[in-house]
């Protein structure tokens, strides 16, 4: 029998292994797996490897700007730059839309907004704020969303921006939340600390990235993930730590599991790449909460997320104008770092290449485990029955990264010029190729909303 | 040679334990201990256990009411109730007067109203979001013994120069400026916002009973900012005290905080360790308390943890106000606070000595030694060579049923009116005077002073 399309060839990463043997799909599908299976058409792989297409489980796309943010990072850009770069899912946050995506109503119109702009899968998470606990929550849960996402920290000068969250906020959102048995991830930092650290810093004219950084002090991460795992272990609530930066952070989610409690942590690329001594240069291009931290930290989230204790990693994607980034003072630039474009071929070559990760373990941070954690069953692993998304990467061809080559609406990223010593080349989402070196990014939009 | 006073024939708490022994004092300090030593003046405590006069180290008092407060328990009557009690020192609390304690034109005005004390009174400094410019160096230099704050909401925001809570970032920078004094912060420990918001709900639902109002405030509020504290103090290296602590699992994250090489302990309250959440709404707000009195286990717990030494002392939390306040039938609307200090000594030999079999020496680290050494009170705690002569002389199995007319306190409340106690404090000396004696009562004079560190 033949299959609609077979990748031959390549090294493909399973859950079991990597193992050089051909791929079989049909329709959306990964049908067969096995030697010397034949294809209608047919994908050479050879030298390459196969791995699950990512699953970006931290996104910000602003596809409603209400009227504020229009110009920011939409659909179309935000899931070019993701095929482009390996991504085959992206989860997106509920928040830096206006409205943020708090209840039925805002959820339904992203659905809207995004119709056919789309090309990759995008899974939503529901946003949590002290005004959408009476039935804000069940509604996000009944219209699909895969998880929830809430911030104990940041400034948020727009009425309609994803508020924090107060402690009862946080507390009464766990017990619902857990009802609904899905994940709740939290962006973890103490804001009376920070705010009033970031304000001593501006009065006292400081404003280099270290500044905002020493404002964002470890015991503010710990202080709150401390928190949130105690008030999961009380509601029974899930819980993912957001973009971890410390080792003493991810020291108290091991506590936290060791305990019972049902918590995991993620980090994203740009702290395992970059640290203060090699950051301070970008200034706010690396702005972001909480903040790039030292060498020693970065060091300790490599050997956790080597260890098994980080779950996974993603980008945090959060883009804006470039004005917004050069507002003339670090404190009130803009906080986030663009990188979705750059997930899988910077973490391959920083985790595979320089550190000798096992390929196995790559596919399991970049994939597997975020659509676990998620819900995302027919994503992360490649196995008969799930859904044919793939990065096709060349774990040896070396490329600079020029703003020419981002897909992003504004080109701005941390990696611009810096030397990448693994490539994607070819991206495939439910079977369809989304990008390749030759052809660049489809112009089609076979991305869909994943409801759960 | 001649002693200017001995004790003698008393079953005397030592250091090393109880025994039958002489105890001599010149010029208010303990001078001598031994057998058959002789006194220009002789008291007789046969039949008496002659503990060190309790420290109870949480104590508030209303010298200012600022026009506000100015009818509650004064240095007057709440001094005459320590005396009563067997109480020859405590440390004073920074609030409920007005103003409250937090710098040093505050203190002063309590120091001149040293002339209203009958027993020694120690200060704590406040640690509020106002004084982190200077306020908690003044304290410092007028000789506060140890700072207070509170987690949760406290303060009454209409009147100018209440005490306030502290946000996340006061208590941060606030343990950084008291850490370089070297002295200890003792925290009230509950998390503001979940108490408050619990505590708006249950009203709004129509809640009025003491057993909701504990509902209101679980275990876990209190446990949050436990961990909260040690993290902080662990981050500046403060040294901290957690007060009245009431539930076990508090007391594990002290346990755990000191491991983890933090300089944390904990107190519990008498209270706490007497009543248990059942028996509250027959009693009434009189019994009203933060953090709440909870169930039975968890009182049989807390004892498991005073019995192992986790938790290092009991204290009172002496917390009086006017009658009216008390006069409520809706628990959430009344004054949460419970007077006390007349009653740490018997209740507490009575509950862990006569009830528990808690031995003598503990009893005395419990309510004397240890909290001296915390809020390092060194002329006090313990009967010692060369320490101030504070003794309290207990008659054991003696009950008695508490009146409201025993009370020395100003306003006669106290929830354990009406129990029967089965021992009785028959003298309190305080540096070698008696303060109070079965016989003639409270002494008229006031010989108290201010402790000074």
């Amino acid at each position: 029998m033949k299959y609609g399309l077979v990748i031959k060839d390549g090294l493909v990463i399973m859950t079991s292994g990597a193992k050089y043997v051909d791929i079989g799909i049909d329709g959306e599908r990964i049908s067969a797996i096995g030697e010397h299976l034949n294809g209608l058409q047919t994908i050479n792989a050879g030298g390459l490897i196969v791995s699950p297409g990512m699953v970006d489980a931290h996104v910000h796309l602003t596809q409603l700007g209400g009227g504020y943010r229009d110009g920011w990072e939409g659909y179309r850009t935000g899931t070019s730059a993701a095929a482009k770069g390996g991504t085959t899912t992206v989860i997106e946050m509920p928040m830096n839309q206006l409205p943020a995506t708090i209840d039925g109503s805002s959820i339904n119109s992203k659905y809207k907004s995004g119709k056919n702009k789309l090309k990759v899968d995008v899974a939503s998470l529901g946003g949590v704020v002290p005004t959408n606990l009476d039935g804000g929550i069940q509604e996000l849960n009944e219209n699909g969303i895969c998880g929830y996402f809430l911030s104990t920290c940041g400034s948020r000068m727009l009425k309609n921006d994803l508020q924090l969250s107060d402690d009862y906020t946080l507390f009464s959102a766990m017990k619902q939340i857990q009802k609904t048995g899905k994940v709740l991830a939290i962006h973890t930092e103490n804001e009376a600390i920070t705010s009033r650290l970031e304000q001593q810093a501006m009065k006292e004219g400081k404003s280099k990235l270290v500044d905002f950084a020493n404002a964002h002090p470890v015991v503010a991460e710990v202080d709150s993930i401390r928190k949130v795992i105690l008030l999961a272990k009380e509601t029974g609530c899930r819980i993912s730590i957001t973009h971890v930066s410390s080792e003493e952070g991810v020291d108290e989610i091991i506590k936290g599991q060791r305990e019972g409690v049902d918590v995991t942590g993620e980090v994203c690329v740009h702290y395992l790449y970059y640290n203060t001594d090699t950051a301070g240069r970008f200034g706010s291009l690396l702005k972001c909460a909480p903040p790039i931290r030292n060498g020693v930290q970065q060091k300790g989230l490599w050997r956790n997320l080597f260890n098994g204790n980080i779950d996974f990693v993603a980008s945090d994607h959060s883009t804006c104008p470039i004005e917004l980034k050069s507002t003339g003072n670090i404190f009130t630039d803009w906080s986030g770092v663009a990188g979705l474009q750059n997930n899988v071929d910077v973490t391959f070559d920083e985790a595979v290449n320089k550190r000798g990760m096992s390929l196995k373990q790559f596919a399991e941070i970049t994939a597997t485990n975020p659509a676990c954690r998620f819900g995302l069953t027919q994503k992360g692993e490649i196995k008969i029955g799930k859904d044919a998304d793939f990065v096709l990467i060349d774990p040896k061809r070396r490329h600079r990264l020029s703003a020419g080559d981002l897909e992003y609406r504004h080109q701005i990223s941390p990696y611009i010029n810096c030397n990448i010593g693994a490539s994607v080349v070819l991206t495939i989402l439910r079977g369809q190729p989304v990008f390749d070196l030759k052809n660049g990014v489809t112009n089609h939009y076979v991305g869909k909303f994943l409801h759960l | 040679m001649s002693h200017e006073l001995v004790i003698k024939n008393g079953l005397v708490i030592l250091e090393s334990g109880e025994v039958h022994t002489d105890v001599a004092i010149d010029k208010g300090k303990i001078s001598a201990i031994g057998s058959d030593l002789d006194g220009d003046k002789v008291i007789d405590a046969k039949g008496t256990i002659v503990s060190p006069g309790m420290v109870d180290a949480h104590v508030h008092i209303t010298p200012m009411g600022g026009g506000y407060r100015d009818q509650w328990e004064g240095y007057v009557t709440g001094t005459a109730s320590s005396a009563k009690g067997g109480v020859t020192s405590f440390m004073e609390m920074p609030l409920n007067q007005v103003p409250a304690t937090v710098d040093g034109k505050t203190i002063d005005e309590k120091y001149s109203r040293e002339n209203e004390l009958k027993v020694d009174v120690g200060s704590f400094g406040g640690l509020v979001p106002y004084n982190l410019d200077g306020g908690i160096q003044e304290l410092d230099q007028k000789g506060v013994s140890g700072y207070k704050c509170f987690l949760a909401t406290c303060g009454d925001r209409s009147i100018d120069g209440d005490f306030e809570n502290v946000d996340d970032y006061s208590l941060y920078e606030g343990m950084k400026q008291i850490a370089k004094t070297g002295k200890v912060l003792a925290i009230h420990a509950e998390n503001a916002k979940v108490t408050d918001r619990l505590g708006e709900i249950a009203k709004a639902s129509g809640q009025t009973t003491l057993a909701e109002y504990v509902d209101s405030r679980p275990v876990f509020t209190e446990v949050e900012a436990i961990r909260r504290a040690i993290l902080f103090a662990k981050e500046t290296g403060c040294r901290i005290h957690i007060c009245h602590v009431a539930c076990k699992e508090g007391v594990d994250e002290v346990i755990k905080g000191r491991q983890e090489g933090v300089d944390v302990t904990c107190e519990t309250c008498v209270h706490y360790l007497y009543f248990a959440k059942d028996e509250l709404d027959a009693i009434g707000p009189v019994v009203k308390c933060s953090p709440p009195i909870r169930e039975q286990a968890q009182q049989d717990a807390l004892w498991e943890h005073v019995k192992s030494g986790a938790i290092s002392f009991v204290t009172s939390d002496h917390s009086p106000c006017t009658p009216d306040l008390k006069d409520t039938d809706n628990a959430f609307d009344a004054w949460g606070g419970i007077s006390g200090i007349q009653n740490d000594v018997d209740v507490m030999f009575d509950e862990a000595v006569q009830k528990r079999g808690i031995s003598l020496k503990d009893f005395a680290k419990l309510i004397a030694s240890n909290p001296a050494d915390r809020y390092n009170l060194d002329q006090k705690g313990r009967i010692s060579v060369g320490k101030d002569a504070d003794f309290v002389f207990i008659k054991p199995n003696d009950p008695y049923t508490l009146k409201a007319e025993d009370l020395e306190y100003r306003n006669k409340i106290s929830p354990y009116i009406g129990r029967k106690i089965g021992a009785q404090v028959a003298r309190t000396i305080l540096r070698g005077q008696t303060i109070y004696s079965q016989e003639d009562g409270v002494i008229d004079s006031f010989p108290g002073e201010f402790i000074k560190n």
